[in-house]
């Protein structure tokens, strides 16, 4: 079998490192956007109780106390926070996916090059 | 088709093959989990149905088959509101949080059945392939 040039191994491996990048990316979005829900979730429940609800936080194994004002105030900034995370991930995707299709078209111009080259060879 | 594009077509089909098998094995154990959180909610909502029945005496379930006589006069439940968060909520309202919860986890259960189905399939196709060409 043809030895495959450095240049296009090169192509290959920066390839498969950005595809695992987005790999890693997509995973940690998932889980920025399931905890969103969740949170999302708690805040509309929380909104639904009146002011002097009974409300508590899960602080390792204990229940804490907490009134309805500062659980809201703490969602909704974990909130801002979580979706800060979604937008960075979502634009490094994006950046990925184009960087993905920009290697993909390089090696398969390559790869027709290649093939072109020993076609000729095998003419000659 | 050369001798050699059947040996690499068959080692792509090999490598789907143990890839479908992976996937599969991920979804079934997402499955179990959420088949498991699917009783336990529904063994809440019983429970909160029941104690909806008025005050009275109740037999409650400690484990290992042992119940203890108890009297319930109560109103409300400390219920999870998701995000770490609990609240008292009236027989009623715990009734509905457990509910959508119930329909949503339904909702991803019924999802990953339809995904193990399709990959199922598609890890049969592969096998009944392989097996014409002669590898088991």
């Amino acid at each position: 079998m043809a030895q495959i040039p450095p240049s296009l191994q090169d192509m290959v491996n920066r390839f498969n490192q950005a595809q695992a990048q987005l790999q890693s990316v997509l995973l940690r979005k998932q889980q920025y956007e399931a905890e969103l829900k969740e949170v999302d979730k708690a805040i509309s429940e929380i909104e639904k109780l009146s002011p002097d609800a009974k409300i508590f936080k899960n602080v390792g194994n204990f229940l804490v106390p907490q009134t309805r004002d500062a659980a809201l105030q703490e969602l909704k900034e974990r909130k801002e926070l979580l979706e800060l995370h979604v937008k960075t991930l979502s634009r490094q995707e994006t950046m990925l996916r184009e960087q993905l299709d920009k290697l993909r078209d390089e090696i398969n111009k390559e790869l027709a090059r290649l093939k072109g080259g020993e076609a000729a060879k095998g003419g000659g | 088709m050369s001798r050699q594009d059947v040996r690499q077509e068959i080692q792509r089909l090999i490598e789907e093959y143990q890839l479908v098998g992976e996937l599969l094995t991920n979804l079934q154990a997402q499955h179990a989990t959420v088949s498991e959180l699917l009783e336990e909610l529904t063994t809440a909502l019983d429970g909160v149905r029941l104690l909806k029945g008025g005050a009275g005496e109740r037999l409650v379930h400690i484990g290992a088959g042992l119940f203890v006589k108890g009297v319930f006069e109560t109103k409300e439940v400390l219920t999870p509101l998701g995000a770490g968060y609990h609240a008292f909520l009236d027989l009623d309202n715990a009734e509905r949080v457990l509910q959508e919860r119930i329909e949503e986890y339904s909702r991803l259960k019924t999802s990953l059945e339809e995904n193990i189905g399709k990959l199922a399939e598609r890890a049969e196709q592969i096998r009944q392939v392989l097996e014409r060409l002669g590898i088991r």
